[in-house]
């Protein structure tokens, strides 16, 4: 016969990390708050960390297990009373957690934070936790440490930023002919701008308003040449950018330029659709930047190889019917991907190109996806874009009345939608 | 006193392009200039032109075939080609073909006043007075 469970065992040795807390004090004074006529409590905490601060200081440690005391490094069940104030406040976005619960009669919360343990580690954890009585008197959370997801997390995406920079690299270097011919056109205009110029201040008399106006053109051919520098520059970065403000037009507007050249060498007629005021969104602008120019460039190349004309590329960007996303679409009047290639051409080392990698829709999938990845944040909606390709057309003939309209999207949500 | 010579300058690049006018008008030319082949064979000035200078990769007819649909209508006016990427083929096609100068951008207005000069005195015109 197993032995009887008591309820002290089943909490002082289990194999979570239990904290047991008395949030009473605070309850009564969120109470006391609402009373004071205040309509959404925790919409006006959110907007005052000082009040925070001080209901915070209302609660009460009133047990921790053995595993609660391993996990924070305490050496005893004293020790860690002895600390836990002090080392232990929880962040505002766990203790919104708590508040909200409060407010909306639930029982239960989960959160995640970083505990700073008491030998100085810190270890992400997911939080959940229990109110068992009316008056907040006794909660219990319990914490995850998730140290080796996110280790593995992170190792992920360190391999991910890899991967699309290296394919950024292979991307530049297929472009690297017509980038060096954007480079040198400017160049070669200085030169040319710079010899005549002095031929006209050598003409008696000379002739200023001529050289003034070569003069000129010199600047304006410098800041051309230099710009197309900083394009390549800011495309062929390193470190993953920091999500940022985004507004798709000028985004598809950059990665159009990037490939510019390459689209007037083989005879391709661009354009960019952008619906006025289309909402901006919250992303890693050199990522967006890679998977547009990748479409676009496949989409150059499969016209060019297979000798279609009219060749035409268009990209537009618009928010699809419910506003809540930004759709990026790249359409080109190629011949289609045949039936028996619209799956693989996503594996990697596929490639219908004789040079290609096989690497650029891989990674473009990849980027896409990450930029999907949600990480909690209080302090703004999280950005969220798909990639999908809705239909396994991908390089779809122009004018065809049938089948799919477009092949191809790049979906983002607008940083100022509520969710994703 | 002659009227001087008129040179067509062909070239895609908008800023190459107003360089080149400003250079072969500093040497005391006559410049016309267009962004493509098909805008310089549309425009009719080819009867006065004395001289073209073409860059050799235009999206559209390229500057080597410009010079053989010269030739194919019996045209002689002499051609100077311009490049940014030269290649020793297309160099010995266009000089096989007749071409004056095969000049790699960014070139010497020296060098671009001496094939000029050339080109003319080939079609019995001499400089610019």
């Amino acid at each position: 016969m197993p032995k009887d469970l008591r309820g002290a065992d089943l909490f002082d040795r289990a194999p979570i990390p239990i904290l047991r807390k008395d949030w009473s004090g605070v309850k009564s004074a969120l109470a006391q708050i609402r009373a004071s006529g205040v309509g959404d409590v925790v919409a006006h905490l959110a907007t005052r960390p000082d009040v925070i601060e001080k209901l915070r200081t209302y609660h009460r440690f009133v047990d921790a297990n053995r595993a609660a005391i391993r996990l924070l490094g305490a050496e005893s069940k004293e020790h860690f009373f002895a600390v836990a104030r002090q080392l232990l406040p929880a962040n505002v976005a766990s203790n919104i957690k708590v508040l909200e619960a409060f407010e909306r009669g639930e029982t239960t919360m989960q959160g995640e934070r970083t505990l700073r343990t008491f030998d100085g580690r810190t270890v992400p954890i997911i939080w959940r936790g229990v109110i068992l009585d009316e008056d907040a008197q006794d909660i219990l959370f319990y914490a995850f440490d998730v140290s080796e997801q996110r280790r593995a997390q992170d190792a992920l995406r360190a391999a991910q930023a890899e991967l699309a920079h290296a394919s950024r690299g292979s991307l530049l270097g297929e472009l690297s002919a017509s980038i060096a011919h954007e480079v040198k056109q400017p160049l070669a205009a200085i030169k040319i701008f710079s010899d005549a110029a002095r031929r006209w201040l050598r003409a008696d008399p000379p002739k200023t308003q001529e050289m003034a106006n070569a003069i000129n053109q010199i600047a304006q051919n410098a800041t051309r040449a230099a710009d197309v520098v900083d394009r390549i520059r800011a495309f062929s970065r390193k470190a993953q950018s920091d999500p940022a403000i985004v507004d798709g037009a000028a985004l598809a507007h950059g990665a159009l330029l990037l490939v510019e050249r390459e689209a007037r060498e083989h005879g391709v007629e661009h354009r960019l659709d952008a619906a006025p005021g289309a909402p901006k969104i919250r992303g890693d602008l050199v990522g967006l930047q890679q998977v547009l120019v990748n479409l676009l460039l496949n989409g150059i190349q499969a016209m060019a190889e297979a000798g279609s004309r009219p060749r035409r590329l268009a990209v537009s960007v618009a928010p699809n019917a419910d506003l809540r996303r930004l759709e990026f679409r790249v359409r080109d009047s190629g011949p289609g991907i045949p039936a028996e290639n619209r799956e693989r051409i996503f594996a990697p080392f596929f490639s219908t190109k004789p040079n290609g990698m096989g690497m650029g829709l891989p990674s473009s999938t990849s980027m896409a996806e990450s930029f999907s990845s949600r990480t909690p944040n209080l302090k703004g909606p999280v950005s969220c874009s798909r990639f999908r390709s809705r239909e396994a057309w991908l390089w779809r003939p122009w004018g065809r009345s049938t089948g799919p309209k477009h092949l191809y999207d790049l979906v983002a949500t607008p940083f100022d939608a509520i969710a994703c | 006193m002659s009227v001087s010579a008129t040179i067509a300058i062909i070239e895609d690049d908008d800023s190459v392009r107003a360089a080149i006018v400003s250079l072969v008008r500093s040497l005391g030319f006559v410049a016309t200039s267009f962004a493509s082949a098909e805008a310089f064979f549309g425009s009719a000035t080819l009867g006065r032109t004395d001289c073209i200078v073409t860059d050799v990769q235009m999206p559209g007819m390229s500057g080597l075939e410009l010079q053989s649909h010269l030739a194919a209508q019996g045209d002689r006016t002499p051609v100077i080609f311009i490049t940014a990427f030269p290649e020793e083929r297309v160099r010995r096609q266009a000089i096989a073909a007749g071409a004056i100068g095969f000049l790699a951008k960014p070139f010497d207005g020296d060098a671009m006043s001496a094939c000029i000069e050339r080109a003319l005195k080939a079609s019995g015109l001499s400089a610019s007075s």
